[in-house]
């Protein structure tokens, strides 16, 4: 049952979720030196989005992701050009407790709107599971991890090999030389805030399938995120996916082996990111 | 007169917390001493936040000391006077093993350490029951038999220790080092500043406040479980008291504190559980509109003042 | 082409050039000289929109000041800063990509680049380098050729030439003349005063963010005033 490969299954299939809100941590760091303590909140927002889509009109939270971008997407926005706009060019201090208070305003208004219950979206294949030699798989989970993959896969490609990815990236090493090629940097900055949203949307929503949506849920998903961008290095997007997938391996391998150890995983999350900072600051993978 | 001026702020604080319970009844006492917690909170805060060190988990230390001093009681009958302090030195103790971790962190990595450290105390809490009972909690009880104005004065007593260190520290050498290592690191290192003994200087001298208080409220509310005292609001109302009030200076905390926790007061028979979301508005609405909090707008609106008065006697002499 | 009156510009509170005015005229090389934190990279950050300034700043008629900085260079003006100011780590030619971002010469993104090829062969052969791991002669050709990119009208440098061995100086002052040749107007920024006058058709020397000379290279060149402030670099490179 409790065998080795099923463990490490469980962990990477979780670790493929967790690496899409890691990677919109990561690319909004990378790009414009703010670390988002709000990132949280539209992973939660993105979960009730799909909770809620699935409960009034039936829509799958898969199929709906599109809506839910296009509800969560506008949010970010918002959140980017009135608010953290205004401390790019101030100090940590300010960029931090700023996107904490807009964090905490989003968790507190989504208790009040929302209530504190847990709830989830009962898809019809939320039961079912494959069985693959040694693995019983959810179909669930299969299907989130793929999509986190994919989409991160298909995020990288677009840093990588096209124009926009490469302009991205030239605002990340240098933003002053970016402006002088003609980058209206301040959009760029809009688009990399809504792009990491919408990551962190589709997230919460692939969590309302297989776990748990409540007003915290975005505070528990960053602690998590912070480790593993710590693990990956900040800025990284292919340390995010590793750091996701080595964090779900780890938290699935305490769950299992650990008495009670479900329980720990803000715990692992603390002792990854002490152990990683004193080894290697730069993140685990050193991958630029 | 320069003296006097220097201490005006202290000086009321004092007069003030020291005449209050001779009007206040019940209700008003427990305002004044919620008061009284958020101003410690957050000037304990603030003594960490000199040297330029963020940290978003205070609730680690409120935390900590909340649950040795109640264990304390608790499980060995330890009484409550000496148990708070030793609450406080183990926050103290806590900070600085945290404190050497992150010594060299820069300010986002101590911000994202700091807030799992707490993180971490909480789970832990939660899932050692054999020593700390879990999620169950610790019951103890009430300080002096719930006699409010007892409770009131060891509250004040806290307060008013922490605002005086903070004082003592704005007028000795320290500093001096605290705002030369937040301005510029590299450079107070080169003015010969021992960035390491002033760096844990502050963090124990912040957490040992922060545990204080932390220590003394089982004896207050008489129960408390891990979500509470190690929570996440605990960490954002320290930051939001500070901040509002005025970063850096030694009254701003109180000040803000005073002015916040009337308001929530006020705003709790209107908007249940609408508290942590006013208090966000407040943090963000601080920082885009008015980066330097009551105090420092208040020392600015008196500097400009100044600077007119002196304008005008300098072009009436001419 | 470039018209620069009364120009102040502003780091916050503090004000780093008072009143200067130049001219640059199409076709020209044009240099500015001066001792170091004179205001001559302010200046050029005025141009490209970087600093607050007041003032006039015109390109082809057209108010500067009024255009937002990442417009400017879809006008056809390119500045290569000072210290380079690469993508350390996009590869050689993605920096060259990207100098031809702006719509005005994303069409002809392939036909500039081969110009610039043509101009630096070595860029060539270094391709799929990262930026940063190139020499620093290798790295000024990159960021001169990232501005030529967008096949500008007008060329800004801000001491192309800091840092690099003689041989390489005198190998970029011959593509200065070359790209020169091929029409494209140059505004230069140098300390090594003897040859930036020597290329130059005009020249403004300023101080302390004023303008205190200026004339055509030649003149400058034999002004006793000009030989007193640079008496130590001037006789360094007269040598
Ligand atoms: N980013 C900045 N912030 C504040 N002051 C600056 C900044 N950049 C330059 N300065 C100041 O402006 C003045 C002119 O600098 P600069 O234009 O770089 O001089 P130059 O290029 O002639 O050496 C100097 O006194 C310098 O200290
Ligand atoms: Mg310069």
């Amino acid at each position: 049952m409790n065998n080795l490969s099923q463990i490490l299954v469980n962990g990477l299939l979780i670790g493929g979720v967790y690496a899409l809100s890691a990677i919109g941590l990561t690319l909004v760091f990378g790009v414009m030196r703010v670390i988002n303590f709000a990132h949280g909140e539209f992973l939660m927002l993105g979960g009730y989005a799909s909770y809620y889509l699935f409960t009034l009109w039936g829509i799958d939270p898969i199929l709906s992701i599109p809506l839910t971008i296009l509800l969560v997407g506008p949010i970010g926005w918002l959140v980017q050009k009135y608010l953290v706009a205004r401390v790019m060019h101030s100090n940590h201090l300010n960029q931090i407790l700023l996107t904490l208070g807009i964090s905490i305003i989003l968790q507190n208004a989504a208790l009040l709107l929302f209530t504190g219950d847990h709830v989830s979206a009962p898809v019809s294949y939320g039961s079912s599971s494959v069985t693959l030699g040694p693995v019983t798989v959810g179909v669930a989970r299969l299907i989130a991890f793929g999509l986190g993959i994919g989409l991160s896969a298909l995020l990288y490609m677009i840093l990588t090999k096209t124009e926009v990815g490469r302009v991205l990236r030239a605002v990340a090493q240098n933003d002053v030389s970016a402006r002088l090629m003609g980058i209206n940097v301040e959009q760029i900055y809009l688009l990399t805030y809504v792009v990491s949203a919408s990551l962190a949307a589709v997230s919460g929503a692939l969590t309302s399938v297989i776990m748990y949506v409540h007003p915290l849920v975005g505070f528990q998903f960053i602690v998590k995120d912070f480790a593993i961008v710590v693990l990956g290095g900040l800025g990284s997007v292919p340390g995010a996916v590793l750091g996701a997938l080595l964090l779900g391996v780890v938290e699935s391998f305490v769950g299992t082996v650990v008495p009670n150890g479900g329980g720990w995983a803000e715990g692992i999350s603390f002792v990854a990111i002490i152990v990683t900072l004193l080894i290697r600051p730069k993140g685990l993978f050193g991958v630029e | 007169m320069a003296l006097l001026r220097r201490y005006a702020g202290l000086i009321i604080f004092a007069v003030v917390m020291l005449l209050f319970p001779f009007f206040a009844d019940d209700y008003s006492l427990h305002i004044g001493v919620t008061i009284l917690m958020a101003a410690a909170l957050g000037a304990s805060w603030n003594l960490l936040t000199l040297t330029g060190q963020l940290s978003l988990g205070h609730a680690a230390f409120y935390g900590l000391g909340a649950y040795t001093a109640a264990l304390l009681t608790s499980k060995l009958g330890t009484p409550p006077l000496l148990a708070i302090p030793i609450g406080g030195l183990v926050a103290a103790a806590s900070s600085l093993v945290i404190g050497s971790i992150t010594l060299r962190m820069r300010g986002i990595y101590l911000a994202i350490t700091t807030l799992a450290f707490a993180e971490a105390l909480r789970v832990a809490t939660i899932n050692l029951p054999s020593i700390t009972n879990g999620a169950v909690g610790v019951t103890v009880n009430a300080l002096f038999d719930g006699e409010k104005a007892g409770a009131y004065f060891v509250m004040a007593a806290i307060a008013f220790l922490i605002a005086l260190g903070t004082q003592w520290i704005f007028q000795s050498p320290l500093h001096f080092a605290f705002t030369a290592i937040r301005e510029n690191q590299e450079a107070a290192a080169m003015l010969g500043i021992d960035l390491t003994r002033y760096k844990l200087l502050a963090f124990g001298l912040s957490a040992f406040g922060t545990g204080l208080v932390g220590g003394f409220y089982p004896y207050y509310v008489t129960y408390i479980v891990p979500d509470n005292v190690f929570g996440m609001h605990i960490s954002v109302t320290a930051q939001v008291y500070a901040l509002f009030g005025g970063l850096y200076t030694v009254m701003g905390p109180v000040v803000g504190a005073g002015v916040l926790e009337v308001m929530n007061e006020f705003l709790r028979q209107h908007l249940e559980q609408a508290s942590l979301l006013v208090y966000g508005v407040v943090l963000v609405a601080t920082i885009v509109f008015f980066p330097g909090g009551i105090v420092g707008s208040l020392k600015q609106l008196w500097r400009r003042r100044e600077a007119k008065r002196a304008h005008v006697k300098t072009t009436e002499s001419l | 082409m470039l018209f620069i009156a009364d120009l102040c510009a502003f780091y916050g509170e503090f004000q780093a050039l008072f009143g200067v005015n130049i001219t640059v005229k199409q076709g020209e090389v044009t240099s500015i000289v001066g001792p170091n934190g004179a205001g001559k990279s302010t200046l050029l950050r005025a141009v490209s929109g970087l600093v607050r300034t007041e003032g006039r700043i015109e390109f082809e008629g057209q108010n500067l000041r009024k255009i937002p900085a990442h417009r400017i260079v879809d006008l056809g003006l390119a500045h290569v800063p000072e210290g380079r100011g690469l993508f350390p780590y996009l590869t050689v030619r993605e920096n060259l990509e990207l100098g031809s971002h702006v719509p005005r010469a994303r069409p002809f993104r392939a036909k500039n680049m081969e110009w610039v090829y043509h101009l630096f062969p070595r860029l060539l052969e270094r391709e799929r380098q990262l930026a940063h791991t190139l020499s620093g002669g290798e790295q000024q050709m990159v960021a001169i050729g990232r501005g030529l990119m967008s096949r500008p009208k007008l060329l800004i440098l801000d001491e192309p030439s800091i840092g690099l061995a003689p041989k390489m100086v005198s190998v970029l002052f011959n593509v200065i003349e070359e790209i020169r040749r091929e029409g494209v107007t140059v505004l230069l920024v140098e300390q090594n005063v003897h040859r930036a006058l020597m290329a130059s058709e005009s020249a403004y020397v300023i101080e302390n963010g004023a303008m205190v000379l200026s004339g055509s290279g030649s003149e400058l060149l034999q002004s006793p005033q000009l030989q007193e402030a640079f008496l130590g670099l001037a006789q360094d490179e007269m040598r």
